[in-house]
């Protein structure tokens, strides 16, 4: 009797235990520096133990007149969307080249596209740093591909930070984004392609007709997560250019962050950008849930 | 788990740090060698370290840190920021890229301690060359003052050095030249040699086309700082304006002179193969000629600033490093007697000739050093070297004040894009005709919103 | 014949993605002379390649760096998967008060960025005491919302007649997680194992903030700031190497968990 009751106990408390370690961690730990962020954005603060209220000031600024956070916010799209562009035709060909079971040494094929990311942003910067150096290793391929010595300054041009941050990331976050498409390229029904040749589909009909959707919802995903990712840039161009980069044209939105609030002091003003790139992720997933039906939801 | 298990044990048994009377945080890696005493083959030994000799005298334990400089400004900054007796050390190291954020606050609530009457008391204000307390102090709105939060620690005068060998085999004759313009006709001479003798890539000096070093070392040779100390802008100062003009023509269409170099301390390199010929070098640049580029021993040669007009000086500063004290510091008295040690002390400057740091300390009365006035063989001269180090001491009289407020670096990159627009103008244009109306106008929007930015800054409780 | 084609091409690109290693692995060995004179080995003089960089690391408190990064990624890794399984567990299987306000107040965390956190976080570790602890990395660390979002899609997959059949069985609710959950998500385990040793590897800002003492920085921080140093700055074969020393655990694992990352990842977050 009395070991029925405590069965029944154990029962029902078992979520609440297994949660519970995470939950106090994620309130304590999580929550309430969220929530001190969040606060801190409608104040003013300035140095030692001062801080004011000032409503929306912050964020009137931020939207109304502040041009570097345009310019970071326009970096920061404009390499977000670069990169989905270049990463996901890269990954998904990449994938698709080595889906084939007839390929020789796949593993490690798969294991030498993935290895870069395995190398973290800060390392990626360092490495990068020096193989976009005037006589780096870029340069001299660009030299044998040209014929003869070209100085390409992919570091110290405006307009070629972009295209600079860019190939070091996609050398980052390709091979990454090849093996999720590769895991869900084997959970596409093969049967299905078998049917579809009998039919007589062709290659590209097979892709667009089979494929596609069978990847979809990981097309959603590896979406969402660069798309993230982009918008949360930081490190990497932060090491490489070492700063913003010639006319700031590396300022991203976490770094414009970063510098206003631990270069110029103003924590308040820090947590703003904070919470407007919030706004603009909320923003971005929203679309994504509204166009690829993907969510945690889903796998009920 | 293994791994963590095994990992654990390895960091459990590491040696807990001792505790200190005084506590001093340093992101300076040769500083903080210099300090401690742990002097790798590359520098030297000395022995004992300069925290060991100051406990000695005055029984006084020392931690010394060494600390990523970003690590220490986020520490430092969130230290201030919180309520009472937050874990800040007893005195800091602080870098001039760094400094203008803590001095955002009022005056009363600048996290470190004013400095004026501990210098005052102990004679030093007058002993250390005046115009380097200037980025590390701020003037206070209601009497005027100027008070001081740091003690210099150097005076980096800027020199130009130049490919002595390269220039005279041009037939060039570059220190013939007084002003900024004569120099550049001698450079676009030395050009056109080279482009006739297979070189047309030669560039005869670097100078950066995105960013602000160079053109803000000629402004503080015109005594222009974006910001002065009061605050106030200057973008729309004529000297400015013309600055401006005058810096983007030497980068951009026919009488360019001027590119960029490699990161880092690549340009040492560039300076080796020829690529630019000459570089603008504060001491602690020149430094790395040597110990980076040592084939160009014998090939260089070192001269001062040309002017723009006269009442410029013939040098600038670039850099600098100052310490202070934090105002939670629990005995500030102790902290000052540190604090004269390790910088200002006769032990402190003849710890740092032992460690092959010959940067130019801010006590004129050690520039008196025979280290600071030796011929130097790496530098080229008449009589078998030249005495670099007095040229630097000679400038070192004229170092323009150099100001830093939370905005500067902002305020300079601002106008680093102003110069850039004003290559392509002239790139596009062919030269600068026209010009001047339209970078005036650029200037005038930069510094209007400049201004916004730091009228939005400004914090009335 | 396509397939040779398709190899080839692969190749190619295989050796594309890999050049910078092998850049890596050539600057790392090269003298300080010859990282400018050559761009990837001094073919002239080989006989120049040296192990000199690698010895240089042992003047700097480089292996203290390597055992406070595997220490603090490995507790990481554990803390993160146990914990992460456990509520993931609880958040696919039961029903309960205050379910689904967690699950929102969590898929709104996910999508900040952990910048936002960092003035606060200071502020609370400052008043724990926690500055300069590991403490400070490990217990905040030890919550993943990604990873218990994960392990809850994954475990959603565990059949409820299963679950049923253990508990007539006699089985406590833990043993159901440990005997019954646990095993049929094996394979994602191994993914987020990798993910979250290799996301605490190569940590910077966080770690860059709470560590003082150079004794006890990570792998990012210490490398940084050696590759602030001019001495380094010109002499980069030092950074290179300590960057190929940095790399080389993460490869090992990678390389023994590589099937169960990409079969675990199928398994895993994105089941249509």
């Amino acid at each position: 009797m009395n070991r029925d009751r405590w069965w029944r106990l154990q029962t029902r408390a078992a979520p609440y235990l297994f949660v519970s370690p995470f939950l106090v961690i994620f309130c304590v730990f999580m929550l309430y520096p969220l929530s001190r962020s969040l606060v801190l954005s409608f104040e003013k603060t300035i140095g030692p133990r001062h801080s004011a209220f000032v409503g929306l000031s912050n964020y009137r600024y931020l939207l109304g007149h502040d041009r570097l956070f345009g310019l970071a916010l326009l970096n920061t799209a404009a390499y977000t969307v670069a990169f989905l562009a270049l990463q996901i035709p890269m990954s998904l060909g990449l994938a698709l080249l080595l889906n084939s079971r007839r390929i020789l040494f796949r593993d490690l094929f798969r294991f030498s596209f993935f290895s870069s990311y395995l190398v973290g942003q800060v390392f990626v910067g360092v490495i990068f740093f020096q193989l976009f150096g005037p006589d780096g290793l870029i340069n001299h391929a660009v030299s044998i591909v040209a014929g003869h010595r070209v100085v390409i300054p992919w570091l110290s041009s405006p307009n070629l930070v972009l295209p600079s941050v860019l190939i070091a990331s996609l050398w980052l976050a390709t091979g990454y984004g090849m093996v999720y498409f590769l895991a869900a390229l084997q959970s596409v029904d093969p049967e299905l392609y078998e049917a579809a040749e009998m039919d007589g589909a062709g290659n590209w009909q097979r892709f667009v007709h089979i494929t596609l959707p069978g990847i979809r919802p990981m097309l959603g995903y590896v979406v969402l997560v660069g798309a993230i990712g982009g918008f949360q840039l930081f490190e990497l161009p932060f090491v490489l250019l070492q700063g913003a980069g010639p006319n700031a044209r590396g300022l991203t939105v976490v770094m414009y962050l970063f510098v206003m609030g631990f270069n110029t002091g103003d924590l308040g003003y820090a947590s703003a950008i904070g919470w407007m790139l919030v706004v603009i992720l909320l923003a971005l997933t929203f679309i994504k849930f509204r166009f690829f039906r993907f969510g945690p939801e889903s796998g009920n | 788990m293994l791994a963590a298990a095994v990992s654990g044990v390895a960091v459990w048994k590491y040696p807990a740090p001792q505790r200190a009377d005084l506590v001093l945080w340093t992101f300076d890696q040769t500083d903080a060698r210099i300090y401690r005493g742990e002097l790798s083959g590359v520098l030297g030994s000395v022995t004992p370290s300069l925290a060991e000799q100051f406990e000695r005298r005055f029984g006084l334990r020392v931690r010394v840190s060494l600390i990523g400089q970003m690590g220490e400004n986020i520490r430092l900054a969130s230290a201030f920021m919180s309520e009472a007796g937050a874990q800040t050390p007893d005195l800091c190291e602080i870098e001039i890229h760094s400094i203008g954020q803590f001095l955002r606050p009022p005056i009363g609530d600048v996290g470190l301690l004013p400095l004026n009457d501990f210098l005052e008391k102990s004679g030093w204000d007058r002993r250390i060359v005046s115009s380097r307390f200037a980025p590390w102090s701020k003037i206070d709105p209601l009497t005027g003052e100027r008070i001081i939060f740091g003690v210099p620690a150097d005076v980096h005068p800027v020199t130009i050095t130049y490919r002595k060998d390269l220039f005279d085999e041009a037939g060039v004759d570059l220190e013939g030249g007084k002003t900024w313009g004569d120099f550049q006709d001698r450079c676009l001479a030395f050009q056109a040699y080279w482009g006739a003798h297979g070189r047309p890539d030669r560039r005869a000096i670097a100078l950066s086309t995105g960013g602000p070093d160079e053109i803000v070392e000629m402004l503080l040779q015109r005594h222009v700082n974006l910001i002065d100390g009061n605050g106030k802008l200057h973008f729309t100062d004529e000297k400015l304006l013309e600055t401006a003009i005058f810096y983007a023509q030497l980068l951009a269409g026919p009488r360019a002179i001027g590119a960029d170099v490699s990161s880092g301390v690549g340009w040492t390199e560039d300076l080796a193969r020829g690529n630019v010929c000459a570089v603008c070098t504060p001491d602690w640049k020149a430094d790395y000629i040597r110990e980076f580029s040592p084939e160009l021993a014998g090939k260089v040669r070192m001269m001062a600033l040309p002017r723009f007009e006269d009442g410029d000086a013939p040098t600038s500063t670039s850099g600098g490093t100052m310490i202070g004290i934090c105002r939670d510091c629990p005995h500030p008295e102790e902290a000052w007697k540190l604090l004269e040690f390790l910088y200002l002390s006769p032990e402190a400057n003849a710890a740092r000739i032992a460690a092959g740091d010959d940067v130019l300390p801010a006590v004129p009365e050690y520039w008196s050093e025979p280290v600071y006035h030796r011929r130097d063989s790496f530098f080229c001269d008449a009589g078998g070297g030249q005495d670099v180090g007095g040229l630097y001491v000679q400038l070192a009289g004229e170092i323009p004040e150099r100001y830093v407020t939370p905005y500067t670096f902002q305020a300079e990159l601002v106008l680093a894009a102003v110069v850039h627009r004003a290559q392509d103008y002239i790139a596009s244009h062919g030269g600068t005709e026209g010009l001047r109306p339209v970078c005036a106008r650029w200037l005038a929007e930069a510094q209007e919103e400049m201004q916004r930015r730091i009228d939005f800054g400004k914090f009335e409780p | 014949m396509r397939r040779v084609a398709i190899h080839l091409l692969l190749i190619g690109l295989a050796a594309v993605a890999v050049l910078p290693f092998v850049w890596l692995i050539c600057a790392s060995i090269k003298t300080p002379e010859d990282l400018l004179g050559s761009t990837l080995l001094p073919w002239g003089h080989l006989d120049h390649l040296t192990l000199d960089n690698f010895r240089m690391l042992r003047d700097q408190p480089f292996g203290r760096w390597v055992v406070n990064s595997i220490f603090l990624s490995s507790l990481h890794t554990v803390l993160v998967v146990t914990l992460s399984s456990l509520g993931g567990f609880a958040l696919a299987k039961y029903e309960f008060a205050g379910k689904r306000v967690i699950m929102v107040i969590m898929l709104g965390t996910m999508l900040l960025p952990s910048q936002v956190l960092v003035p606060g976080s200071y502020e609370l570790m400052y008043r724990l005491h926690w500055i300069d602890s590991y403490l400070a990395i490990i217990v905040p660390g030890a919550v993943s919302v990604f990873g218990i979002i994960l392990f809850r899609q994954a475990m959603i997959g565990v059949p409820d007649e299963l679950l049923q059949c253990g508990r007539l069985d006699g089985c406590s609710e833990w043993r159901l997680w440990w005997d019954i959950a646990l095993p049929v998500v094996r394979p994602m385990i191994g993914a987020y194992t990798l993910l979250s040793f290799l996301a605490e590897w190569n940590s910077f800002l966080w770690p860059q903030i709470i560590l003082q003492n150079e004794a006890k920085y990570t792998l990012p921080i210490g490398l940084n700031s050696l590759a602030g140093l001019p001495e380094y700055q010109h002499n980069y074969g030092v950074i290179m190497a300590a960057t190929l020393v940095s790399i080389l655990p993460v490869a090992v694992l990678f390389f023994v968990l590589q099937r169960d990352f990409v079969s675990g990842l199928a398994s895993g977050a994105v089941k249509g």
